[in-house]
């Protein structure tokens, strides 16, 4: 079983190697949010202090999110690695992007698996194919016991179940399409309501409830959000 | 712009052509699409029969869930008979489903769901790869991230939203919070829409947020100047709160239709009784017989 690390896009300023001892993999990005996509600096400052494989993770894009992303993937895929850059996908527009370039390898991420999971398995694992998918990500069992039959591995998503996405961000109060100065921080706000048994939890423009890793044999990475409270 | 009115009986489909739907769609029980089952015709005999009340005028089935493999068959079975029978077009959201309609030569016009995550450029070509030939825009895009789908040379037609009268307030496809309209605990479903809950945080109370009323209107002013063909006015279960929506909206493109200027059009808007907080309340089931719907 892998082990990776999801980091917020904020969070590898000052991180000190000890952080991340441990974990096999670790994530940038976000798959929420268009303005939380790292720069290409940031990225490979964080490549060379982990010294193993790290992740690209990108959100649904608008089109000005899709040129960001895709001016990002192009300036990664410019550095010499031993694998392809592995990239999270949540946006079907990126996924097309990332087709025919053979420098990165999309992963399929927690909101398009919504879209997917349930898809006929033939014609999932011929998609998977013709795209050079490495895998399929979820948080949600549910999802996973659908993936039955899928060719890739799958990554879980743990401490937090995402439940929901806005694009009007409630920090800038406007659509994250706008530029923002990361105001809403890598924090998890919990949210409580006497209408709802259980409280949610707010990062940025996601909710979430809490979760548990999952062991299963589709399951080959485990993939844990760093939490600051 | 025209005006796309979804119905949930022939009563409506009769109300609603005859105050100016241009064209209408529909849903049928066991055929997926994102609706509760009581606001679906209960089998493809009663989509018939829209489709003849609608004569010239376009109608849609909607089937825009992602669609088991187990359901092919039989979906493509209730779409071919209903295309026979005059059906003009299926509303979709699924990839898999979209190629296996491909596969089997099934040709008809189809719109791209609103659900489908389809946000920018490189995802309408994507879609259009599908052969979609309508994309219903997302609500939670703009007109400035619309425009290349507005101006697109793919030959795919538009649909919007009016969104000062009918507003998600997170992502249509992508909200799992329970609802009234999708969290099912064996028959009950959850009485409250979260996403309109007052909750409370370390920092205070806190509401899930939506664009302000100014926005809405100009953002419809923006679409309709921007080349939107279509407005859509979706099924909903109260029908006379989907009338009422529906006569607003068509008031609106009305004063557009005019040249009204974005300042007065703005101002007009902002005097109509939309409160899009409200969906919750107006949730209620609640089918108007036609002699309520002519009252």
């Amino acid at each position: 079983m892998e082990n990776a690390i999801s980091l917020s896009v904020t969070e590898p300023a000052g991180l000190k190697p000890a952080a991340l001892k441990g974990y096999d993999r670790v994530y940038l990005g976000s798959e929420f949010c268009q303005n939380k996509l790292p720069t290409a600096a940031a990225f490979l400052k964080l490549e060379k202090l982990f010294g193993g494989p790290v992740t690209l993770v990108t959100p649904l894009l608008t089109d000005g999110g899709l040129d960001q992303a895709a001016a990002l993937v192009k300036a990664l895929c410019a550095v010499k690695r031993r694998r392809p850059l592995e990239v999270v996908v949540n946006d079907w527009g990126l996924l097309r992007l990332l087709k025919r370039n053979k420098a990165a390898r999309p992963v399929l991420g927690r909101l398009l698996m919504w879209e997917i999971g349930e898809m006929d398995k033939p014609f999932l694992n011929a998609f998977l194919r013709e795209y050079r998918a490495a895998g399929v990500e979820t948080d949600d069992p549910e999802v996973l016991a659908k993936l039955k039959g899928v060719s890739g591995p799958v990554h879980f998503h743990y401490p937090f179940r995402f439940k929901s996405v806005t694009r009007f961000c409630s920090y800038i109060r406007d659509f994250n399409s706008a530029r923002c100065r990361l105001e809403c921080g890598p924090a998890f706000v919990r949210l409580s309501s006497r209408a709802i048994p259980e409280p949610i939890y707010m990062q940025g423009n996601a909710y979430f409830i809490p979760n548990k890793p999952l062991r299963h044999p589709l399951v080959k990475r485990l993939v844990k959000t760093s939490v600051k409270e | 712009m025209k005006f796309t009115v979804g119905v949930k009986s022939a009563e409506e489909a009769r109300y609603f052509l005859d105050n100016g739907a241009d064209e209408l769609y529909c849903g049928l029980a066991g055929l997926l699409n994102n609706r509760l089952p009581r606001e679906n015709l209960p089998g493809a005999e009663a989509a018939a029969e829209i489709v003849r009340l609608a004569g010239r005028r376009r109608v849609f089935l909607a089937v825009n869930e992602i669609v088991p493999a187990a359901l092919y068959g039989r979906a493509l079975d209730t779409l071919r008979w209903l295309g026979r029978r005059g059906l003009f077009g299926v509303i979709l959201r699924d990839p898999a489903f979209l190629s296996f309609l491909r596969r089997e030569r099934f040709r008809s016009y189809v719109t791209l769901s609103t659900l489908a995550l389809c946000f920018n450029r490189r995802a309408l070509e994507f879609f259009a790869e599908l052969g979609v030939d309508r994309l219903v825009l997302p609500m939670q895009m703009t007109p400035e991230n619309a425009a290349y789908a507005l101006k697109n040379r793919l030959g795919i037609e538009t649909e919007v939203f009016c969104q000062r009268l009918y507003y998600g307030v997170n992502v249509d496809s992508m909200c799992f919070l329970p609802c009234p309209q999708t969290a099912e605990d064996g028959a009950r479903k959850f009485p409250d829409f979260t996403c309109l809950l007052p909750f409370r945080s370390a920092g205070g109370g806190y509401r899930m947020p939506m664009p302000g009323p100014e926005y809405m209107m100009n953002a419809f002013y923006d679409f309709y100047h921007g080349g939107a063909d279509y407005v859509k006015v979706a099924r909903w279960p109260n029908t006379l709160r989907q009338a009422d929506l529906f006569l607003k909206v068509r008031y609106l493109v009305k004063l557009l239709d005019k040249g009204i200027s974005r300042r007065l059009f703005v101002h007009e808007g902002l005097k109509l009784d939309s409160k899009p907080l409200e969906y919750g309340k107006s949730f209620a089931y609640r089918p108007a017989p036609a002699a309520g719907l002519r009252a």
